[in-house]
């Protein structure tokens, strides 16, 4: 990929959830096209078999203790809309 | 009695003999701060109620001859990307303006029962998203050196405030740099641990492969004596290695026989700044002198390390702000939403230019048809680049090179190519994609700024980085100078 056109800006703003004015994409547009040039560098290096990623990445676990219980009012203090001590979201679908 | 630019060993050695209390000292620091940081802007929060009540604490407990650790009472500061229970934590965005954390980071627990007094909180760039701690969304922190250049970042307020002498010391995160990085621009000691040394826990999530906490000193035996403190496991964080925690301070060194240095070729190239070069190539010469043995070392794919940081960053990056929601906690545009989707769309209009920027950039190396030919890719790349240190590290014992390729920008210079901002990492990024460790140690001033020597160092052998750094620093007298403010 040489380019990332206005028309991909606005495809990537809509996966990634922000709503961008018409200047953002234009600048965003030339401001990824310049960092992918830079990033395309990478096409030099043949990736060789051996190099498997991640080959000395393992999961570690724990028991699942409860540690911090009671802390519902703290939790919600930073919550912008609630009821009850639950968190009030607007609906899915429609105006509400 | 002087108390300006003091170490955490002279701090003590103060409070032990009773000519300074920790309130006394607390106090001298936060008049500092209130008369001086106008002109810099290191601090974004600062809390001297809460301080002065823990120094008093810290007075109480000496006076008994009960104290918790060798830094019991002496004040420091802590980036605002260390989440603080009860302290308003911003990460120098809008999103997080109003944000009051209900738990505090492992490390500013462990900090704070070691009997620490938080002087404040520091600026940085937005979420740790920079360079020159000119992507705050509150105020750009300027180099104490030279006001009208860039301190560095994204750490830039921690650095700032050690140099300004506004506390003993400052915590803050490297994921790229952005702990060595303002280090190097501001004539402190500045240590990125290895990935996996100290929890991150509470700290407020850039690229979770990369991040990791660190500090900033005015000697490598307070930066020795302190990590001892931070790198105690925890439970919190999956990727904290349960590794005993060495007594880093007994580690060090002051004579260099036995220690092998590489000088890392790909750091000595054209790009990089010719009296920078000079500086480090006569702090290799030192080394020498204390009886290193100094080879001249290759290390090709270093070179490819910003551009795979640039795709696994921006991509960490987009699913770590995909929590920003307005829904939880954070900036909330739900006023202005008609349903949730749009709940999303207008809370996120808050984050910052390079957050956005980021967001997008990881969002399309993530999506769907381009994800073998950029993450994968990189991620591959990676492991080839760790690999090829590997390899490096048979032979030597510590790389060196220079930190930054350039001296600090100017301030209203053009900052608004974001590429040219990603190049200061240039030097920095290895060792976070690479997963060592790594110190930045003053070498020197070239236009009367500071300049750094990096020191970097085999994963989990922070203590020989720090050997090498403190013989380097025990022979040189450039930590003797500071800024007139």
């Amino acid at each position: 990929m040489d380019k990332i056109d206005k028309t991909e800006v606005k495809h990537i703003a809509e996966l990634a959830s922000l709503s961008l004015t018409e200047k953002e994409v234009d600048r965003f547009s030339v401001d990824l096209t310049n960092i992918l040039k830079y990033i395309n560098q990478l096409d030099e290096v043949k990736v060789d078999s051996g190099a498997i990623d991640n080959e000395s990445l393992y999961n570690i676990w724990r028991e699942d203790e409860i540690t911090n219980i009671n802390m519902r009012d703290q939790l919600l203090q930073n919550t912008p809309d609630q009821k009850d001590g639950f968190i009030r979201v607007k609906a899915v679908f429609g105006d509400s | 009695m002087t108390l300006d630019f003091l170490t955490i060993i002279d701090a003590v050695k103060m409070l032990d003999e009773g000519k300074i209390t920790s309130v006394e000292l607390t106090k001298h620091y936060l008049d500092k701060i209130n008369k001086l940081d106008r002109k810099i802007n290191a601090l974004i929060s600062v809390t001297p109620d809460l301080a002065l009540k823990e120094a008093a604490k810290s007075d109480d407990r000496r006076a008994k001859n009960n104290l918790r650790s060798a830094i019991d009472g002496v004040p420091g500061t802590l980036k605002d990307v260390l989440v603080t229970q009860s302290v308003r934590t911003t990460a120098a965005s809008k999103m997080l303006n109003d944000f009051i954390p209900p738990y505090e980071a492992h490390v500013v627990s462990l900090l704070k029962n070691a009997g620490m007094v938080v002087l404040g909180k520091t600026n940085l760039d937005e979420y740790a998203m920079g360079t020159t701690t000119v992507n705050s969304a509150y105020f750009i922190t300027k180099n104490p050196w030279d006001t009208t250049r860039v301190v560095g970042g994204s750490s830039g307020g921690s650095a700032a405030a050690v140099a300004a002498d506004f506390g003993v010391f400052s915590l803050g995160t490297d994921t790229g740099g952005s702990i060595r990085l303002p280090a190097s621009w501001t004539n402190t000691v500045g240590v990125r641990p290895t990935y996996g040394r100290v929890s991150r826990n509470g700290v407020i999530a850039m690229a979770s492969s990369l991040d990791q906490v660190g500090l900033f000193t005015r000697s490598v035996v307070d930066a020795a004596l302190l990590l001892s403190i931070i790198a105690e496991p925890d439970k919190g964080d999956s990727t904290s290695v349960r590794k005993t925690v060495p007594d880093y301070q007994s580690l060090l060194k002051s004579d260099l026989h036995g220690i092998t240095v590489g000088l890392v070729k790909q750091f000595m190239s054209d790009g990089v700044d010719e009296n920078i070069k000079k500086s480090v190539l006569e702090a290799v010469a030192q080394l020498k002198s204390l009886g290193a043995e100094v080879k001249e070392v290759s290390i090709p794919l270093s070179e490819m390390s910003l551009a795979v940081y640039m795709i696994l960053v921006p991509s960490e990056v987009s699913t770590n702000l995909e929590r920003y929601d307005g829904i939880r906690y954070g900036y909330s545009g739900a006023n202005h939403a008609k349903n949730l989707k749009d709940v999303y769309l207008q809370s996120r209009t808050h984050f910052g230019d390079e957050a956005k920027r980021r967001i997008m950039l990881g969002s399309f190396a993530l999506s769907s048809g381009y994800y073998d030919a950029y993450y994968n890719k990189a991620k591959r790349v990676r492991a080839m680049i760790s690999h090829q240190f590997d390899q490096v590290f048979q032979n030597v014992d510590v790389l060196v090179g220079p930190v930054a390729p350039s001296l600090p920008f100017k301030i209203g210079d053009d900052l608004s190519d974001p590429l040219k901002l990603w190049m200061a990492d240039l030097l920095a990024v290895p060792v976070n994609v690479a997963g060592l460790c790594g110190v930045s140690v003053p070498c020197g001033f070239s236009e009367n700024l500071p300049v750094g020597l990096q020191i970097m160092g085999k994963a989990f052998d922070d203590e020989t980085i720090l050997a090498v750094a403190n013989a380097y620093q025990k022979s040189t007298n450039w930590l003797d100078s500071h800024p007139n403010l």
